[in-house]
């Protein structure tokens, strides 16, 4: 038996891709906010919860408050105050689109605001991120849970 | 079905180095425009969030006053979720809505709190 598939649910599996998770780490150097709230922005992609992999945050100075949403992660801090620590999440995203990162509201000071790290096929690639400019995750592999 | 609910230590002292917020029958869930939010006096050398787990690492002692708020997902609409809280002493309570409106109770350490007639 030989049942027909319509040239339609190929079109449309081909717009949805793959769905792939991995995790990505920011690394924050010390760069100053700019405003109450430091923002990533995270496009072509989603932070998602996992039940055995963390979104793991240890910012040490800085943060007031965290808020988490679908493409953002929130991070309140007072003017001025510089945020050191780590931040990891898991995101899904649908290959071959490619997701990519902005941050938003630290300082571009000398010492690296923040750098972003993710896994690729030749190991961990990271790259500082320079305020507001996306950065895309060039060359993400899945991770798993 | 997705339902906000809020979790609030009012200066609960908290008795280990991790204090966590578990879901059974229910998770976490990220949503395009309703975030989960720490807010308060948010005094933690770590976070972690899982599914259904949000683990705060802290210097044992610490005096915590937060406010988590978060959407949740009930996993199994048949059946009543619940939420506990770990190794805290004090006021800790969960506030959920309800047809009849927002219901608020007490949290005891460690012991499971049934989310009765959760509602979205």
């Amino acid at each position: 038996l030989i049942l027909p598939f319509p040239s339609t649910a190929i079109t449309t599996l081909a717009k949805r891709g793959i769905s792939v998770s991995a995790v990505i780490t920011f690394d924050f150097g010390g760069g100053s906010a700019t405003t109450n709230r430091v923002f990533i922005v995270l496009q072509q992609g989603d932070f998602v919860l996992l039940k055995n992999t963390a979104l793991a945050a240890a910012i040490s100075s800085g943060m007031t408050n965290l808020s988490v949403i679908s493409d953002q992660i929130w991070i309140s801090a007072g003017i001025g105050s510089e945020l050191q620590g780590t931040l990891a999440a898991p995101i899904d995203w649908s290959s071959p689109q490619v997701p990519e990162v902005i941050l938003n509201n630290l300082s571009n000071s000398a010492n690296s605001p923040a750098t972003v790290s993710w896994p690729t096929a030749a190991g961990v690639q990271t790259q500082r991120l320079t305020p507001g400019d996306p950065l895309e995750l060039t060359g993400i592999i899945a991770s798993g849970d | 079905m997705s339902d906000n609910i809020t979790v609030s230590f009012q200066n609960a002292q908290l008795t280990s180095s991790t204090t966590s917020i578990l879901l059974q029958g229910a998770t976490y869930v990220l949503q395009t425009s309703n975030a989960i939010s720490l807010a308060g006096t948010v005094t933690f050398s770590s976070f972690t969030l899982f599914s259904a787990a949000m683990n705060f690492n802290v210097t044992s002692g610490t005096a915590f006053n937060a406010q988590v708020t978060t959407p949740i997902n009930v996993t199994d609409p048949s059946t009543t979720p619940s939420i506990e809280v770990t190794n805290f002493s004090g006021t800790v309570q969960v506030t959920w809505p309800t047809p009849t409106g927002s219901q608020t109770q007490a949290l005891t350490s460690g012991e499971p709190l049934f989310l009765s007639n959760i509602a979205s």
